[in-house]
């Protein structure tokens, strides 16, 4: 579109509705409307009709002046420049103009249909907020903005694609967050060309580190008390507009087995569930591949009880314990997408049929074992345990190649696999912040929030990787409690009292 | 660099597929050995091996849809008879459809004849193949063959040799594992000893455990038996298990006092020459039976019962090492252990002289003993009142 200025077209309204009308294609949802000797233009369907009648026709059809004071609605502005109008218009809003005036108002009415909050599907809870974000950047702005009422909340914005125009903010807490971090992250967005948005995963793959490692550099959610949480901590949120999902960086390996419940509980309880997360990560990560390795090479490895059990049930398979677990763990795999894509009361069905087919059916003709039934279905239970699914994803990917390696090199093939995961991890970084902090390098007090989860009172400092001054979060010598027993029987009412009983 | 790491990962692979699974053996193509026996070949300098494989299939409790022949026991036997014993492997091999693991043998079972004849020559190949656990236990057949002994069926265990083993933790905790042995036979002035299993007579012949195997020189010179196996356990073993029966002149009739244990002191005190050693013993013990009308809740005769408990075993004591200095000459107790830790250099000197002067060693016991728990009742509930001796 070549540059128009306003005057050039504002000879007449004529001229002008034609012009749009030309330029937009004459869709047939375009509205043009006259009120008095003004013309209004707007797309059906993006605009509240019962707010343009009452706040902008009525008052409208009175006046006889076009003028930004002649009309009170919020977000009125005035246009300067004729492509500006032509995005205006196709963002929802109402265009005005007058013949007599030569000036073009724009109206914000916008009312497109979107979904309310709904509790987060991804990230429930039993303790703690139950909002979720939901794909209106407006909503999402304002759920963060109620748990965070300061005036440090920042936010940088852009409009991301060619012709999706794409809202994108960056939000950070002014002296909590690094500017480096910021600047990078703003950098980074900029930077970015594309024609549309359409969740937020475009921008992540955009931005992230390391863009075709199998671990997850950012991290994203649907709840606005994590985004809360990870700005606290000095990182930035990045929002995007028709995406429920809310992107936080710079990320560790640890924040993807940090689930928000762990802080709404209390920290005994927290701390254990961490332990359980701790365990079946593991299993979830190499128990297949373990299975093969010691029924294939080390069979001296089991307890004689235990060797004879499997034994026993390998006797009648048709399959090396190899191909077992790779065709039992794809079907697993299989069975959980197809979870995911059936309409729900399909869904049912597929876990009857799953269950029955390849648990019971399968071990009865003879051509799985049990115990490699076992050692899938506790490896997929497992895996629900990580709470962030990106996390969940890598590891569940990463089970192949740790079964193959298993089935061919034994446990020296599956300490060779852990051993490049593991050199993988402490190479990778964040937005510049070692993945795998505060354990490499190592942060003594950032140890607080690992595996286990220290009471709030005593995490009083903000990890030190990512805040370098306004470490402080909670005060120190607290909770006051232990030094002074708070006795009611003390008090002294209750002593008269039972000076009285005495007499 | 990035051609680079791609050709790495290419030869990686390569590597993977080209080699093939060098070390894979699947489960079911793995026969696992879960005993041992060792007797004494036809021909003269033969050892003859008897192996029991496992069969899996016959198991239970595993796949319901494997096909049928659940009869029969739940393994194979096979034998060989070489000069050598891992000829006898070889041979063993060759009869197997499945190859031989012995990492999960728990039991070696060793007849009589051939731990008469010496084990100097045939432990070799069970502490040299990386495939066997020192943790399994030796055990010998008293007066019979051990493929005989492994004939006897068992039927409280899946496989018999598991009832051996069973029977040793449960009523000896013996040290009886080829780790023990080869322990005992390498400490300066000690003798080893095993565990030593036999048929019992009578209508329902059964595996019993009730001996203890004395060696000298690596050959089998006797056995101990009865309250002389806790005695010696109670020097070189764990737990010790044991029944006494004991009396005093007070009370007609005799109560049973079960060991619960014993804790025993050396000492070797040297003079010139001259050595004397000296134990001394704590056990704790419980009386489980009486046959006298005595009311055992008073302390008056528990005193007494303690007095003639700790006699007894000091006169037990020294019928055991009677019989194990003059009759077996074996150092089973380590003696000579004792003075090497308390003066290698003498040792050193005596070392040579050492079987010869054994027997004459002067040994001396002193046994404190308490008697804690007298069961649920004080005098035998089935008595009225006025007959019990109070």
């Amino acid at each position: 579109m070549e540059k128009v200025t306003l005057e050039q077209i504002l000879h007449s309204q004529q001229m002008f509705v034609e012009r749009l009308k030309e330029d937009l294609g004459s869709p047939p949802d375009l509205v043009v409307r006259s009120v008095g000797s003004f013309i209004l233009l707007y797309i059906n369907g993006m605009v509240d009709l019962l707010r343009l009648e009452e706040e902008l026709i009525g008052p409208l059809s009175k006046a006889n002046q076009l003028n930004v004071n002649s009309v009170n609605i919020g977000g009125m502005r005035q246009a300067t420049e004729y492509k500006q109008v032509v995005q205006a218009l196709v963002s929802g809003f109402v265009v005005m103009a007058s013949d007599s005036s030569k000036k073009v108002l724009l109206a914000n009415l916008v009312s497109t249909p979107h979904r309310g909050v709904e509790e987060p599907q991804t990230e429930a809870v039993i303790r703690g907020p139950r909002e979720g974000f939901s794909e209106l950047l407006e909503i999402n702005m304002a759920l963060i903005r109620r748990r965070l009422k300061s005036d440090k909340l920042r936010m940088k914005y852009w409009h991301i694609g060619t012709e999706s125009r794409t809202e994108v903010r960056l939000l950070y807490l002014q002296g909590i967050a690094q500017n480096e971090i910021v600047e990078e992250v703003s950098r980074r967005i900029s930077n970015i060309r594309i024609d549309g948005v359409l969740e937020s995963n475009y921008i992540e793959e955009m931005i992230r580190d390391h863009p075709v490692n199998l671990l997850p550099t950012v991290q994203y959610t649907e709840r606005p008390d994590a985004v809360v949480s990870a700005l606290l901590e000095g990182k930035v949120a990045v929002v995007v507009d028709n995406s429920p999902m809310v992107l936080i960086l710079p990320m560790q390996f640890w924040s993807a087995f940090q689930s928000s419940e762990d802080y709404y509980s209390g920290f005994i309880y927290a701390t254990f569930v961490r332990l359980i997360r701790a365990i079946f990560v593991v299993i979830a990560l190499v128990l297949p591949s373990l299975y093969v390795a010691i029924t294939t090479f080390h069979q001296e490895m089991l307890p004689t009880n235990l060797l004879f059990s499997v034994a026993a049930a390998r006797e009648a398979t048709p399959f090396p314990a190899l191909i077992e677990a790779l065709m039992m763990e794809i079907t697993f795999e299989a069975l959980r997408e197809a979870g995911v894509r059936l309409p729900r009361p399909v869904g049912q069905a597929v876990s009857i049929v799953g269950a029955l087919v390849i648990g019971e059916a399968a071990v009865q003709a003879g051509i799985v074992s049990a115990p490699m039934v076992i050692v899938v279905s506790v490896t997929g239970i497992a895996s629900f345990t990580i709470p962030r699914f990106n996390m969940s994803f890598a590891i569940r990917i990463l089970r192949f190649p740790l079964i193959i390696l298993a089935g061919t090199l034994g446990l020296y093939g599956i300490v060779f696999g852990l051993m490049a995961l593991v050199i993988n991890m402490t190479g990778i970084r964040s937005v510049g912040v070692p993945y795998m902090t505060p354990l490499a390098p190592l942060t003594i007090t950032g140890l607080k929030d690992l595996v286990i989860r220290a009471p709030i009172w005593k995490m009083n400092k903000r990890p030190a990787q990512l805040v370098k001054d306004n470490q402080i979060r909670v005060p120190y010598n607290q909770p006051p409690m232990e030094e002074q027993p708070f006795d009611f029987y003390r008090l002294p009412f209750a002593e008269t009292e039972s000076a009285d009983m005495q007499k | 660099m990035k051609k680079q790491a791609l050709v790495w990962l290419c030869g990686l692979l390569i590597m993977l597929t080209l080699t093939g699974c060098w070390d894979r053996r699947e489960i079911n193509d793995v026969g696992f050995v879960i005993v041992s026996a060792l007797d004494v070949g036809k021909e003269p300098g033969t050892y003859l091996s008897t192996v029991r494989i496992a069969i899996p299939k016959k198991m239970g409790g595993g796949q319901t849809g494997s096909s049928g022949g659940q009869q029969g026991p739940p393994y194979m036997t096979i034998a060989a008879e070489n000069r050598s014993l891992d000829k006898n492997r070889i041979d063993l091999e060759k009869q197997m459809s499945r190859e031989m693991l012995t990492a999960h043998r728990r039991v070696l079972v060793f007849g009589e004849k051939i731990a008469k004849r010496g084990l100097k020559e045939v432990l070799d190949e069970f502490s040299r193949n990386p495939q066997n656990r020192l943790r399994t236990l030796l055990v010998i057949t008293k007066g019979m063959e051990a493929k005989d002994f492994l004939k006897e069926p068992y039927a409280l265990e899946p496989f018999p040799s598991e009832a051996l083993r069973e029977m040793i933790k449960q009523q000896m905790e013996f040290p009886t594992t080829l780790r023990d042995f080869f322990v005992q036979s390498t400490l300066p002035g000690r003798e080893p000893s095993l565990a030593a299993f036999s048929i019992s007579k009578g209508q329902y012949p059964r595996y019993m455990l009730n001996h203890v195997a004395i060696f000298r020189d690596f050959k089998l010179v006797g056995y101990l038996e009865g309250n002389e196996i806790m005695l010696l356990n109670s020097i070189i073993g764990k737990n010790v298990f044991g029944f006494m029966r004991i009396g005093i002149p007070e009370v007609p009739g005799k109560v049973s006092v079960q060991v619960r244990e014993i804790k025993v002191k050396e000492e070797v005190k040297k003079k010139g020459d001259q050595l004397t050693f000296s134990f001394t013993a704590q056990a704790i013990g419980s009386i489980t039976e009486t046959d006298s009308p005595v009311d055992l809740s008073n302390p008056r005769y528990i005193e007494q019962y303690n007095k003639a408990f700790a006699k007894q075993l000091e006169k037990e004591y020294a019928k055991l090492f009677e019989k194990l200095q003059k009759t077996y000459k074996a150092d089973s107790a380590g003696l000579g252990n004792m003075v090497y830790r308390k003066d290698p250099a003498y040792w050193k000197k005596i070392e040579k002289k050492w079987p010869e002067m054994y027997p004459k060693q002067k040994v001396t016991w002193k046994v404190e003993s308490v008697i804690r728990d007298i069961g649920a009742t004080g005098a035998p509930m089935q008595l009225p009142e006025k007959e019990v001796t109070k």
